[in-house]
């Protein structure tokens, strides 16, 4: 059993998962204590999930205390009520039994894509922690996360804002942030696999565990004559562009819909929501730097 | 065929988000999200409290500055639209 601390939330996994390493807290060799689950009869609900560049139809089934999550071509993966542990199951059809942690079989490609993506993705969402599908960057401890559907410019904006481009900038997240709600407001949890990125150049290893959520800029392309603008959404469009770019709320159970949706309209009270415009022209990278950093 | 003199029942399965000057429904069946303006969530609000919408009119107009009639066919439409999705259920007056 290894334990990664990811998003400032411990979780257990049954094995090592590549990709993870730089957020591993703790290893357990003995045997795992995991009792049996009972297994629902009917599936909860299915949707289709994005796993390593493909997507994939994934099913949810309640397995008491916790929820079972099945993908053609992968091993079953059980996880605990609480979201604190994330482990590949083994199956005894003759009893109908399904015992979590119990397999020692190596971890292809696949399982670690399912267990690094839905998987850990829904545990996170048990424990109030939201992922939003989103890149973030730094300017002086002012944090910006920034959604987009895909093809929107996320990773490039703020890849550019990380490098040459913008000496002040630094990279948080490139594809995934996590975030949830605290007393003081919202905040990222940015110590998350960017599982785009190699092991050596995850950007939230040397961040601290939590900062403050400053704002967030929803990101659309314009025609490509057309000026950049930037402006701030009313509060419906802005809980929309959260709700919208929230990785696996396709798996959330009626009650994390329900929990997302109070969620998002907390945030989106309590922190700014933008709309950035603009044409994907490089030159017009430089004023989209010097409009963030005015509302820094 | 819906009468002002009709409540509403609030199913489980919806969700309620009051914003500053909006709400958004969630309709956890079907997962699908829906903005109420500042008068719809208004109207939610009214509706929420088994008023008909015959006294969910009469609280509005002294509300907001409109005519009764149009308030009545903008209410009735808004209506049918939350049960078209599914978001009400018409308890008939």
């Amino acid at each position: 059993m290894v334990c990664y601390c990811i998003a400032g939330q411990q979780i257990w996994f049954d094995s090592h998962v590549p990709g993870m390493l730089p957020f591993e807290v703790g290893y357990q060799a003995i045997a795992n204590n995991f009792r049996p689950v009972v297994v629902s009869r009917n599936v909860f609900y299915s949707a289709i999930c994005s796993m390593s560049d493909e997507v994939r139809p994934v099913e949810c089934w309640l397995a008491v205390p916790g929820l079972l999550l099945r993908a053609d071509g992968c091993n079953e993966v059980y996880i605990a009520e609480d979201g604190r542990a994330i482990l590949r199951v083994v199956n005894d059809y003759a009893s109908g039994e399904y015992t979590p942690g119990a397999s020692t079989a190596p971890l292809p490609d696949l399982d670690r894509a399912f267990l690094s993506g839905p998987a850990l993705v829904l545990a996170l969402a048990l424990s109030g922690v939201w992922c939003l599908h989103a890149s973030a960057a730094l300017f002086q401890d002012r944090l910006t996360a920034f959604v987009g559907e895909s093809g929107q410019g996320k990773s490039t904006l703020a890849a550019y804002l990380a490098q040459a481009g913008a000496p002040d900038w630094r990279l948080a997240a490139d594809d995934i942030l996590p975030a949830t709600l605290t007393p003081v407001g919202v905040q990222a949890l940015p110590h998350f696999p960017q599982l785009k990125l190699p092991v050596e150049a995850q950007p939230g290893v040397t961040l601290p565990e939590r900062l403050r959520l400053d704002r967030i800029c929803l990101l659309a392309q314009a025609d490509p004559d057309s000026q950049p603008e930037i402006e701030a959404l009313p509060p419906a469009q802005a809980v929309q562009a959260i709700l919208g770019h929230t990785a696996g709320a396709r798996l959330f159970t009626p009650q994390l819909l329900d929990n997302h949706l109070h969620f998002s309209a907390q945030a989106a009270a309590l922190t700014p929501v933008y709309r950035l415009t603009y044409p994907h022209r490089r030159e017009i990278l430089p004023w989209i730097v010097h409009e963030l950093e005015s509302l820094c | 065929m819906l009468n002002l003199t009709d409540t509403v029942m609030i199913p489980g399965h919806i969700s309620y988000a009051a914003l500053e000057d909006a709400a958004v429904l969630l309709n956890i069946k079907t997962n699908r999200y829906f903005e109420l303006n500042e008068i719809g969530k208004r109207i939610w609000e009214l509706l929420g409290e088994q008023n008909s919408l015959l006294e969910v009119c009469r609280t509005l107009e002294n509300e907001y500055e409109v005519e009764a009639a149009q308030l009545e066919r903008d209410a009735l439409e808004l209506l049918n639209q939350l049960v078209e999705n599914g978001l009400v259920e018409i308890v008939p007056g």
